[in-house]
Formats: C-alpha cells, sequence, structure tokens
C-alpha cells in the first residue's frame, strides 16, 4: 500500500498504472476517514514527494527537509479538505513550491545565498568503489555546473527536464508565466551548454 | 527560415505545434551548425539526467521520516473525522455546527407567532376549566413578549 502511494504521488504515472492509482487512491480515502495508519504513510508520502521539489528551489538540503515538514503539516491541517479522487501530487508540489519560495524569498532577505561549493563536504563513511567513486565525481561536476546558473534558471531547468513536469506546471510552481518558464529552461541550457564547452571539453561525446 | 535555438529548443522540448515543427525540422536538414547545436544539446541533458539520477539527497532516509512523522505539530494524526449530513467534519467543527444548529432551532421555538394567529386576551373560564384537565409549565424569556408554555395533556399516555 505505501508503495501504490509513493507511486501516487510520484513523479509520473506511466499509462497502465491505474490499478496502483486506484489503491493510492483507497488508501487516500482512508485516510480522509480519519484511519491513523494511512494517514502516517499518505504524509511520508508526500514528504518524499515533496524533498526533490523543495531541492530544486533551495540548494541548502536542511531548509528542504523543514519545507517538507511544512508540506505534512499542511496537509494534516486539511484532511476533510481532500478529495480521493483527484490526484494528491500536484497538490503536494504546490504547497512544496510556495513553502519553498516563501523561504527562499526570507532567506535572500536575510543574507546573500550561500553557494553550494562554500558548503561543507559530506565525509564519505567508508573507502568507495570505482564505480560509486564515479558517479559521486559526476554528481558533483553535474552539481557544480548547476551552481554556475541563476536560481530561477535552474529551479526552471530541473523542474522541467529532470522532474519531467510541463512547462505549465513549472510555471504554475514557479508563480509565472509557461513562456517565462520556458526563457528560464532555454537560458539554463545555453549556460550548461557554455560550462561544459569551456570546463569540461573532455565530456563532449562522452554520452554520445 | 533563420538559425533560432530558442525555436530550437522548444522544438527538442516538443513544445511547438505541427506546422513550427516541420519548418525547424527542414532547417535542421539544411543547417550543420543547428544540427550541431540540437545534437549537443540532446547530450548536455542526457548528462545532467544522469548526474542527478538518484541523488541521495533528494530521497529522505528511514531516520529523517521518523523524525518529520513525530512532529509535535502532526500529533492529531489519528483524530478521526465525523460525518454530517455525509461531509466529513473535524470534531471541534462538529461540535460548532452542532451548536449552531441547536441555537437556531431555539429561536425558531422561540419565535413569536404572527399577530392574530394566538389570542392576546385573557384565558376565558371555559378554556381555564380546560386547563384544569392538562398540566401546563410556563417559561419566561428574555423578551417579555415571549412565553414558553409546555403542555401535557392528561390524554397522552406516556
Amino acid at each position: 500500500m505505501v508503495g501504490a502511494a509513493t507511486r501516487m504521488l510520484g513523479w509520473r504515472i506511466a499509462a497502465g498504472e491505474e490499478s496502483r492509482v486506484d489503491a493510492g487512491r483507497t488508501l487516500l480515502q482512508r485516510a480522509v476517514d480519519g484511519d491513523r495508519a494511512a494517514r502516517e504513510r499518505v504524509l511520508a508520502d508526500a514528504a518524499r514527494a515533496a524533498l526533490p521539489v523543495a531541492r530544486r528551489f533551495l540548494t541548502d538540503r536542511e531548509d528542504a527537509l523543514e519545507v517538507c515538514q511544512e508540506v505534512m503539516v499542511r496537509l494534516h491541517r486539511s484532511w476533510e479538505r481532500l478529495d480521493p479522487d483527484r490526484p494528491l501530487a500536484p497538490y503536494v508540489r504546490q504547497i512544496a513550491a510556495n513553502a519553498s519560495r516563501d523561504r527562499l524569498a526570507a532567506t535572500r532577505r536575510r543574507a546573500p545565498e550561500q553557494s553550494r561549493s562554500e558548503l561543507p563536504a559530506i565525509a564519505s563513511p567508508e573507502p568507495a568503489s570505482d564505480r560509486v567513486a564515479a558517479r559521486r565525481q559526476l554528481l558533483a561536476t553535474v552539481g557544480e555546473c548547476l551552481d554556475t546558473l541563476a536560481p530561477t534558471e535552474r529551479t526552471a531547468f530541473t523542474l522541467r527536464h529532470v522532474d519531467g513536469l510541463k512547462a505549465t506546471e513549472v510555471a504554475r510552481l514557479m508563480g509565472c508565466t509557461p513562456s517565462t518558464a520556458r526563457g528560464y529552461c532555454h537560458a539554463a541550457r545555453r549556460r550548461i551548454r557554455r560550462y561544459l564547452a569551456a570546463r569540461h571539453p573532455d565530456l563532449e561525446g562522452a554520452s554520445r | 527560415m533563420r538559425c533560432d535555438h530558442d525555436l530550437l529548443l522548444d522544438h527538442l522540448d516538443g513544445e511547438l505545434d505541427e506546422p513550427r515543427a516541420r519548418e525547424v525540422e527542414d532547417h535542421l536538414r539544411g543547417c550543420e551548425a543547428c544540427r550541431s547545436a540540437a545534437e549537443a544539446y540532446r547530450r548536455d541533458l542526457a548528462w545532467v539526467r544522469d548526474g542527478l539520477a538518484g541523488d541521495p539527497a533528494d530521497s529522505l532516509t528511514d531516520a529523517e521520516l521518523d523524525v518529520l512523522l513525530s512532529a509535535p505539530d502532526l500529533g492529531h494524526a489519528e483524530t478521526p473525522t465525523v460525518r454530517l449530513f455525509g461531509l466529513p467534519v473535524r470534531p471541534p467543527r462538529a461540535a460548532v455546527v452542532l451548536a449552531l444548529a441547536a441555537v437556531v432551532l431555539l429561536a425558531l421555538l422561540l419565535k413569536p407567532s404572527p399577530p392574530g394567529e394566538e389570542s392576546t386576551q385573557p384565558p376565558s373560564p371555559a378554556a381555564i376549566a380546560e386547563a384544569s384537565e392538562r398540566v401546563e409549565i410556563r417559561m419566561a424569556t428574555g423578551n417579555p413578549s415571549i412565553q414558553v408554555i409546555w403542555v401535557m395533556s392528561k390524554d397522552v399516555e406516556f
């Protein structure tokens, strides 16, 4: 049942997964009716779905976790308003995006954003295998590349191209028009192109 | 059509309608620079997606989830909803709705009758005689023109 709800809240629901969505709907109905276990599962799935969205807006993972908490609390306060026949994922994403944008605005008012490169590196608990080390290196390089983007460009680009959301939904989450969201995505792709050409010419053609 | 990277990116993202998409395809067939750019954009995207796929920072650990679920603000996760007229209502709200319903009912009961429906004359001797056959409980209200009368007839069997 947990898996069903996770899939319901997941990014993309492929065709033919209706039965799983129905299982998620049943879980949501139970949660709306006050079933404690069902509520905990829906809240947990909502938090899992909210984290990537929050991280598209916020570079600090701790901030993203607080957004997850906020999403859970908001959801918990609105059980009686939830319609089990409507997908929960867009609602969860919208709450996460709004909370993230509020947090981002508050952070900007307080101090300039700390760049990812200034954050302390997470120590590796054990020596990594070559494959794991290569993945970590790739993740770090992609992260470095995304740091060259403006925050709005990074958010729009990752929501659109990594999470696979439509431009209209990206625009709704970001509070802008679809054409502006597309503009952010285009700008991001040009910057990524320039970054790779200048900093990692060795990667050119690597994924061909 | 001239080289236009915004249009090219919209095309790569599947944002263009059929005629525009065909225009861009025609242009790509004859423009080596745009073909090369399109290939580079596709490659970049694959590189970023590959790099971010399975980023552990995008997933919650079980320990983090436990902490999130144990937050005090979620302390009433088990609070059951009450259904009123088929609609789910949380218990505090249910109490408010029921209280309001009681007030409305009381107001209707205490509503004064329109003039003419009820006699304002003093009771006749016959009525007094009839009254002896029944028990009346009279209650004063805040409004001196309104009086609540509970009547129990001796004919009624309890």
